[in-house]
């Protein structure tokens, strides 16, 4: 009886463990964010601008919510709320690729071919990526 | 003769247009925070587009929904679903408002200033009126904005789970160029 008992004790701490395991540590880590974020095809910043500038309401469906690795050159870099912002050309003067990376990363040179992860929300003046991340 | 009226009008001008100025920035940050029993929600979003026209006093921001970044991305996915901001088919929020105490505010005068602002707040398909006061500091270069304000999800019909309190302090900081 008393064995049941330890068992039936363990059981419940190895349960509350786990529970607590997977509500409340594991959707802090950036494994749980890999494996549950959707994913689209890598592409360029030239393509992603002339898709929201075409039809935003369906570049948004296509791009928003998901974690793309986007290609293209550096207009501008700065730190901003100590994380670097990343702005990558396209072929409208006005409207860049708007990469808001995890963290700082120091400049980037202008001008240089880079790719770039992150998380797509939305277009607000430029398309607009956080959670970023350099992959070369 | 035309020529000396002609001179008058180009300095009117001129005059005019240095003397409106546009303050914007795309790098603002909106801060939301509200306690519960079990754990506190709370989010950030750090790409917030603001812009202040010191000329006419009309202050705007626009952020997108699925830029707020929550530590638990669990909540996060679920503040962005159907139920709650609906971001697929709501994906902006923005603030149009003016401030009412133009007269107090010298925006050629480095200093800090109470400001009140009025104005319209759009989200989840629901436009309401609001009013808040902040901070505005003017520096040689930069011009920052301060507020702090409490909504209520419900006036702009967004569930609220239970648990969650129906009023959340929103945190507005921006530096303008």
């Amino acid at each position: 009886m008393k064995k049941i008992i330890k068992y039936l004790l363990a059981l419940i701490i190895v349960g509350a463990l786990g529970g607590w395991f997977l509500v409340f540590y594991l959707p802090k880590t950036d494994f749980y964010k890999n494996i549950t974020a959707k994913k689209s095809a890598p592409t360029t910043a030239i393509q992603i601008v002339n898709d929201f500038i075409a039809n935003e309401d369906s570049a948004f469906a296509k791009y928003s919510g998901k974690l793309i690795e986007v290609s293209g050159t550096v207009v501008d870099s700065k730190i901003e709320n100590d994380k670097s912002a990343i702005y990558l050309k396209s072929n409208d003067e006005a409207t860049h690729v708007y990469f808001l990376l995890k963290e700082n990363v120091g400049s980037i040179t202008r001008g240089k071919e880079i790719v770039l992860k992150g998380m797509c929300t939305g277009f607000l003046g430029d398309v607009q990526f956080n959670e970023g991340e350099i992959v070369k | 003769m035309k020529k000396k009226y002609l001179f008058i009008l180009f300095l009117l001008v001129t005059n005019i247009t240095f003397a409106q100025k546009k303050y914007t920035t795309k790098s603002g940050q909106i801060k939301f925070f509200s306690n519960t029993a079990l754990e506190d929600v709370e989010a950030t979003n750090n790409q917030v587009f603001c812009s202040l026209n010191s000329s006419t006093n009309k202050i705007q921001f626009a952020v997108l929904i699925k830029g707020f970044a929550f530590e638990n991305s669990l909540m996060q996915k679920h503040f962005n679903e159907a139920e709650y901001m609906y971001s697929d088919k709501y994906p902006k929020a923005i603030f149009n408002g003016t401030i009412k105490n133009k007269a107090s505010i010298n925006f050629n005068k480095a200093g800090s200033y109470k400001a009140f602002v009025e104005g319209s707040l759009s989200m989840h398909g629901i436009t309401k009126l609001i009013t808040t006061e902040g901070t505005i500091t003017i520096t040689t270069n930069k011009i920052i904005l301060n507020s702090k304000f409490n909504i209520s999800p419900t006036d702009y019909k967004i569930a609220v789970p239970e648990g969650i309190s129906n009023t959340i302090a929103v945190k507005v900081d921006c530096k303008l160029d």
